[in-house]
Parts: structure tokens; sequence; C-alpha cells
């Protein structure tokens, strides 16, 4: 299957992409899916205990499994206001 | 009623009001966020915010029908600038209107500290030398 990845402010300069599709085992949680992208980036996997993810925008955990044409946003801390 | 918004362009803070005002309403509290020219003890040349802008929209609805569910208010606005601002512009507007004055402060409180706490937004600031650096922010909450 195939889902959309989103990354934001540090983590979208980190790796120089604002979005990118991601093709997937059909049986795939949010934990091993940040797994694969932290292991694709390693640069960005130093910021993992800092980010959220929030999927079809709400936020999840990582036992929250992934469907076809989700969309998968990786947050870092926020400062709104 | 929520009106809850993002916007590449100017807040104009009268028509903010203006969109929550009506006739069961005795208080008004219309709340800025403007830029400052320091922060931190670094000067500061203008703000870029990055905004994740379906997400954000989503969760001020929420937010708003929290704060009618939580506070005896009548209408309330938000409204949060994405792009650059200059020094002194308006990053943030919230305006509730009410019965009467307590409700309407407590709700607007609870809503500036809900945004800066639960919104994806994120603030990148140009410092007059040049450098540009994101502010340290804090884990997103629910």
């Amino acid at each position: 299957m195939k889902v959309k990845v989103v990354y934001f402010a540090q983590a979208r300069e980190t790796i120089g992409k604002r979005r990118e599709i991601v093709s997937l085992p059909n049986k795939v949680n949010v934990r091993q899916l940040m797994q694969l992208i932290f292991e694709r980036y390693p640069n960005l996997a130093r910021m993992k205990d800092t980010i959220r993810i929030a999927v079809n925008c709400e936020l999840v955990d990582g036992e929250t499994d992934i469907k076809e044409g989700d969309e998968i946003a990786l947050l870092p801390p926020v400062t709104g206001g | 009623m929520v009106i809850a918004k993002v916007t590449n362009r100017r807040i104009n803070p009268e028509s903010v009001i203006n969109s929550i005002r009506n006739k069961r309403s005795g208080a008004v509290v219309l709340f800025l966020g403007t830029v400052r020219a320091i922060n931190q003890g670094r000067r500061i040349e203008s703000i870029e915010y990055e905004v994740y802008r379906d997400m954000a929209e989503k969760r001020m609805m929420e937010l708003g029908l929290e704060l009618k569910k939580r506070f005896k208010i009548n209408d309330v606005a938000m409204i949060h600038r994405e792009g650059k601002l200059g020094i002194g512009e308006i990053s943030v507007a919230v305006a509730v209107s009410a019965e009467h004055r307590e409700e309407a402060f407590n709700a607007c409180r609870f809503a500036m500290d809900r945004i800066k706490s639960s919104l994806p937004i994120w603030k990148k600031e140009r410092l007059e030398e040049g450098e540009s650096i994101w502010v340290e922010g804090i884990k997103i909450r629910e």
C-alpha cells in the first residue's frame, strides 16, 4: 500500500523535503513506519523523542494501524501563538 | 458560532471583533499576539510561521466547540497567521463574546493557552544579524 508522509519545520529542513509517498507492506503500524523512516534518515532519528505523529490530522500512538492512502505527519515541538 | 482559521493575510482586529459581536452579549474580549522585536535577548528582524493548515484548523474548530461547553460564552473566533511577519504584526487573534465579562476573559485565556500547546504551528526567527533559528517548542498536546 501507499501512504503520504509529510514533514514540518525542523523535520522538513533536516531531510530537505516536505512530503513523499512511501510504499509499505500491507499490515504496518505507526511505530513500524517510524522505524523505517528513521532508518532512511539517520539525521531525523536524532529528533525522534521529541516528534509526535498525526494520522489524517489526529494525534496517534505507535500502535495505531496505518491504512492505504493515510496522511502521516511528523510534528516537531510546537511554537504557535 | 465558532470561527477557526489560518490565514496568510494581515489580521484585522475590528473584523475579528465584528464577527462575534451580537445582541445577546454584554462582553467582548479580544486577545492579540504580536511579534516582539526582542526574544530572549535576540534581536528579531521577522518571523516565519509554518502551519499544518488542515490539522490546525480542525483542532482550532474542536477547541472552539470545547470552549462553548466549558464556558458560558456565545461566539468565539480564532485566527492564526502563517508565512512571514514583521515586528509588531498580529500573529494570532482570539475574540470571545459572552453575556458577562468573566466567562469571556476565562475562555479567551484558556483558548490562547491551548493555541500555544496543541496546534501544529512552528515559528522561525530571522535575526537582525541574518541568521535564522527555530524557536524551542513543546511537545504537542492533545
